[in-house]
């Protein structure tokens, strides 16, 4: 186990330098000059090419690429944000708990909220609610999440007043964007809960437990979820992944100071360095994320290898990728 | 069956709610309970400043209001009066057409306790001329004939005459910081997150990153004392959530409204809407040296071929006002277009239409029109997309990101684009106009060669002190400017604020940002 | 959503059919149709979608006004008889728009996903063919690729490449393609177990041949199914990123970018909002639909 642990943490290191490699190509092919950001639009032209020898824009790019690396692995330093000035590093931890707050936040009520939903659609099948719920979960997978966002917006915010429209300095403050980050999730795993629920009560298992004469609660809850759930547990760590991306603009659409919108900001006034360093944290803590999944997925499905973990989670990662 | 059904149900469901919202619209639930405390201001700020201090970073617009309320100008505008009034400075006294000498308070402390003396201008100046990120603000100081004369008097040299020095100095990017302050703190970068080098009626209190930025009554001001024990800075990116969180009640004022949202709230008798006319100007500058823009004609008829009255209203609303000349109407060198010559600045299809069949294009052509987004820009953009479309001219456009733009402004790689000068001072807007600059000297510009006459008019405007001779002068260049159309004029758009009905004392800075320092409660 | 992904039932069948020896008359595909015939909410879906593509070829003769007809003094009016869904703020008939919007947004979510399934459809099958450390190459450099969460990383790439159609739909392959390579390679590699492929590889059928005559056809049934959710996947993309304005440029009337302006107006016209949004969620509720019942045809044990 531990040394399971060992090797996938080890990963994380060609993980890194790979997404460093990605978004360095990025910078290097945006068009445009970034001195621009730093010194202003109306700077002399002497400024700008001071600027640029200071920050080693003129340097071929692969020296770039070095320095870069070697600041990062040496000093820990992502460089300065271009529109700011600060160190990138303590700009985006300053928000980071915001944005994993609110991704974890709103996985977490897409499961409370869609799971018993899923297993009651399983238990009575084509029974009103079933269809009802179902209905929901489609249209909560195709909603474009945005829109739902600005339509209870409008409702909650602008007519009822129940809700702020911005912010998440209260609790209430919450709600909309763990509403609207969950949306598609919650109907995504509605659905998986109930296929899977559906096909695990066919199971002999589950049959043989009724036979025993068990309560169908239990049967239901004892050994019907603890297997119906091990497909959604193997997604939970795509569906972060995939929320992470949802934060990005539920933080823009709720004003939210978090990674999302520090990001979105960067990336509207290419400002690279934040840019990359968002991108190389929240490639991070994503694949902290889906190690920990996969130590949970081991931990219901003990019929798993260890060998075999990293396979199954990518196996059944690939639902959710496409979903 | 039953399937479809319930999915048909669920969707009609959920336009019920929209649809259900729509109707509420209409009878508006009073605003919350939770008014928030008299003494406290809560605005709702567009974006996260870049720093709070104006002498570490090139001067931006989220910065501005912020920056009036922790710094003092040496003197102050006065927007209503398009006049300077005293401030740091007391008085001052222009010995010739490039020395003016200011005599300071002796009684202005930085926040920190230092005190200001005609020193720390001196710093404030040689920093902002050294930093390379102001020269918009500071080129034009010749710091070497700048001289402390004693503790409370200093005089400031430019390098040219300049007539229209003062709305420089009265700017946020002028505010006087004090140089004992900034060493106690451990140099100018430490004033980027915790300001205490200022001297305005409010100083520093938190600022937490992406969210909000508090500032708390300074007791020592030396202009009596401040209003409010604390105002707050919400910064909501998104304009209609703003607007939201004033009439919720969350927020006493909103910077940057949508021009288009104002309406539902004018109405409205518990807010306000405050709507200051500018010398801002939206342009479209062409590039001159390009084939197709080098022929006048060419250019005159897409002038001819706009609907200026009806694209101010659609882009503005009713907060901006239609423009005739390359100067804002409220630039101090504005000059009404008369019969002296033609001006091409008005609707006439017919005319335009005429005058491209004259042209080298006569069947229409094509360009691209590079912009940076923003709510005016992007639908000024289409209008004129759409009304070139009559002369059969395909306009291609391009929304460009800021680092871009102004990169392709500044080497003319371009065939049109949209600004919107802020700089009051109109020879900062003739810039664009002097052909002997070049587009990366001036950052941008039409490229367009108005010929050595003009040149010398231009020059000898500038060395002008005298206003009236001054604006006689201007009067011909625009004249000049005017008839040749190397840039479309827009309209000029109003800064607008929405806030609480009682609150008072909220004016405009010379570069017409929001001045929120005299603020207070009827 | 339920597995996408279980062992081809096509193959199943293919198998059971050549040991009763009646390979013409049942083939998978028929049967996978006969299945899918039955399933009225597929139907459902696919009536929806060719109603789409049928107004989006007949656009000119359905809207009644242009993409961009611009009349400034019918600006933002409601919706009445004379124009069903309202006008905008330049006064052009957004019902106009909406019609000719079916001509941008599902062909464009379309292009991404062709593009994204036949970049990693190539490096999968090469992954899954190859196996040993090709593969694992292969998927270790999926594995750096996807952990960038997508969305962010399509930002990325539109953001650095500039607004434009042809740079969206880059951005949106290129961020979705190692997500869509696995689900291929995955299905080739079920495939690849089963005997016939074997036998074919015992009568010594040269890879390529395996390839595309055997496994990619046997394949086809979990990869269509993951196709259809593909197509709606990217058409919630590009309707995202055109909102917060990386996507298509105006006046295209793309609905995302559609709904980017009428954020503005949210509270002055709500009307803006509603329309464009619906026709997204319409349009990604058929292909879900669709998709569903392609899954539940295909894999005829998880009804």
């Amino acid at each position: 186990m531990l040394r399971y642990i060992v090797k996938r943490l080890l990963w994380m290191i060609p993980v890194v330098i790979g997404v460093l490699c990605i978004v360095f190509v990025l910078s290097v092919v945006t068009p445009g000059d970034p001195v621009t950001t730093l010194v202003g639009a109306d700077a002399s032209a002497e400024a700008k090419e001071a600027m640029r020898e200071k920050l080693g824009l003129n340097d071929p790019v692969y020296v770039r690429f070095a320095n870069y690396v070697i600041k990062i692995v040496t000093k820990g330093d992502l460089g300065n944000s271009y529109t700011s000035n600060q160190p990138v590093k303590t700009e985006i931890l300053d928000r980071f708990p915001v944005t994993l707050k609110l991704t974890i936040a709103s996985v977490i009520v897409a499961l409370l909220l869609s799971v018993p939903l899923g297993i009651i659609s399983a238990v009575k099948r084509y029974s009103w609610i079933d269809n009802l719920s179902m209905a929901l979960s489609l249209i909560g997978v195709s909603i474009p999440q945005f829109w739902f966002a600005l339509l209870t917006l409008l409702l909650f915010a602008v007519n009822l007043r129940w809700l702020p429209a911005s912010g998440i300095s209260s609790v209430k403050g919450w709600v909309l964007p763990v509403l609207m980050i969950g949306v598609g999730n919650m109907g995504n795993f509605a659905r998986t809960t109930r296929a899977s629920m559906l096909e695990v009560i066919q199971q002999d298992y589950i049959r043989t437990a009724r036979a025993k004469g068990q309560k169908e609660a239990t049967v239901i809850i004892k050994h019907g979820l603890r297997n119906a759930l091990i497909p959604i547990v193997a997604n939970v760590g795509n569906v972060v992944g995939i929320s992470l991306g949802g934060a990005v603009i539920a933080e823009n659409i709720f004003s939210v100071a978090g990674v999302g919108k520090y990001m979105l900001d960067a990336i509207n006034s290419r400002d690279w360095p934040a840019v990359q360093g968002g991108i190389i944290l929240l490639a991070i803590a994503f694949s902290i994320i889906m190690l920990i999944m996969d130590l949970l997925y081991a931990a219901i499905d003990p019929r798993l290898k260890s060998e075999f973990r990293a396979r199954g989670r990518k196996k059944a990662g690939r639902k959710l990728q496409v979903a | 069956m039953k399937k479809i059904l319930a999915i048909v149900l669920a969707a009609i469901l959920l336009l019920a709610t929209a649809a259900c919202s729509n109707q509420t619209a209409s009878t508006p639930t009073p605003a919350a309970s939770a008014k928030p405390a008299a003494q406290k201001l809560t605005v709702a700020h567009k974006g996260n400043p870049t720093s709070l201090n104006h002498l570490t970073v090139s001067n931006v617009s989220v910065n501005g209001p912020l920056g009036h309320l922790l710094y003092d100008t040496l003197v102050n505008y006065d927007s209503e009066t398009d006049s300077f009034k005293p401030s740091i400075a007391t008085k001052w006294e222009q010995i010739d057409s490039t020395h003016v000498k200011f005599t300071l308070r002796n009684d202005v402390k930085a926040h920190d306790g230092s005190p200001i003396k005609a020193s720390d201008v001196l710093y404030t100046v040689t920093t902002g001329v050294n930093s390379g990120k102001l020269d918009n603000y500071y080129a034009r100081f010749k710091l070497e004939d700048c001289k402390v004369v004693d503790d409370y008097t200093i005089i400031l040299a430019t390098k040219t005459p300049d007539p229209y020095l003062f709305y420089t100095i009265a700017n946020n990017a002028m505010g006087i910081v004090s140089e004992a302050a900034v060493k106690k703190a451990g140099g100018l970068d430490s004033q980027t997150q915790k300001p205490s080098s200022g001297t305005g009626p409010y100083k520093f209190v938190s600022w937490d990153q992406g969210a909000k930025v508090v500032l708390a009554r300074n007791e020592n001001y030396w202009g009596g004392k401040p209003f409010f024990d604390t105002i707050e800075f919400r910064i909501i990116t998104d304009a209609s959530a703003r607007m939201i969180n004033l009439e919720s009640g969350d927020v006493n004022i909103v910077l940057d409204p949508d021009l288009n949202q104002i309406k539902t709230i004018a109405s409205n008798k518990k807010f306000q809407v405050q709507n200051f006319k500018t010398k801002n100007l939206n342009m479209a500058f062409f590039n001159t040296t390009k084939d197709i823009f080098s022929d006048v004609k060419v250019r005159q008829a897409i002038a001819l071929a706009l609907d200026y009255s009806q694209n101010a209203k659609v882009s503005m609303g009713e907060y901006g006002y239609v423009t005739d000349s390359v100067l804002a109407n409220l630039s101090p060198a504005y000059a009404k277009p008369d019969s002296s010559y033609t001006n091409y600045y008005h609707y006439d299809l017919a005319a335009a239409k005429k005058l491209l069949a004259e042209s080298k294009y006569p069947n229409g052509f094509s360009f691209t029109l590079k912009y940076m987004e923003n709510a005016i820009f992007t639908s000024l953009a289409q209008l004129i997309q759409n009304q070139l479309n009559q002369l059969n001219i395909k306009v291609t456009l391009q929304p460009t990101a800021s680092t871009v733009f102004y990169n392709d402004a500044a080497s003319g790689n371009f065939d049109m684009y949209l600004a919107a000068p802020s700089n009051p001072d109109p020879f900062a807007t003739l810039i664009f106009f002097d052909g002997r600059l070049t587009f990366k000297s001036a950052n941008g510009g039409s490229g367009w060669k108005g010929g050595d006459q003009f040149y010398a008019l231009l020059d000898k405007a500038k060395a002008t002190m005298d206003d009236k001779a001054r604006n006689e002068i201007m009067k011909q260049l625009q004249a000049t400017i005017n008839s040749n159309v190397p840039a479309l004029t827009l309209g000029s758009q109003n800064r607008v604020l929405v806030a609480d009905a009682n609150l008072t004392g909220i004016s405009l800075t010379p570069f017409a940002d929001i001045n929120l320092s005299k603020a207070s409660r009827k | 959503m339920a597995k996408l992904y279980t062992p081809a039932m096509a193959a199943i069948d293919k198998k059971k059919a050549r040991l009763k020896g009646k390979v013409q008359k049942s083939s998978p595909g028929r049967e996978a149709w006969k299945r899918l015939r039955r399933n009225k909410l597929a139907i459902a879906g696919l009536v929806i979608l060719i109603i789409l593509v049928l107004i989006a070829v007949f656009a000119p003769f359905i809207a009644p006004e242009g993409i961009d007809n611009q009349v400034l003094t019918r600006r933002l009016q409601p919706p009445s008889s004379e124009h069903i869904m309202g006008t905008d703020e330049f006064g052009r008939d957004i019902f106009s728009r909406i019609i000719y919007g079916t001509q941008i947004s599902f062909p464009v979510g379309l292009i991404c996903t062709v593009i994204a399934f036949a970049l990693g459809g190539v490096l999968a099958s090469i992954a899954a063919f190859k196996g040993g450390r090709v593969d694992n190459v292969i998927m270790r450099f999926m594995d750096i690729f996807q952990s960038i969460p997508p969305l962010l990383f399509a930002i990325a790439i539109a953001a650095s490449l500039g607004n434009g159609i042809v740079n969206l739909v880059l951005a949106i392959s290129l961020s979705t393609m190692p997500a869509r390579s696995r689900v291929i390679r995955a299905a080739i590699l079920t495939v690849k177990s089963n005997d016939y492929i074997e036998s074919a590889r015992a009568i010594g059928a040269s890879s390529t041949r395996q390839l595309l005559k055997y496994m990619l056809p046997n394949a086809m049934g979990p990869i269509l199914t993951a196709f259809t959710f593909s197509v709606a996947t990217a058409i919630l993309t590009v309707s995202s990123m055109s909102y917060i304005g990386l996507g298509i440029t105006p006046p295209t009337p793309e609905w995302g970018s559609m709904l980017s302006s009428s954020k503005a107006l949210l509270r002055t016209a709500p009307y803006t909002l509603y329309f464009p949004g619906l026709m997204i969620m319409i349009t990604v509720l058929a292909l879900n639909l669709f998709g569903d019942g392609l899954r539940d045809a295909l894999d005829p044990r998880l009804k």
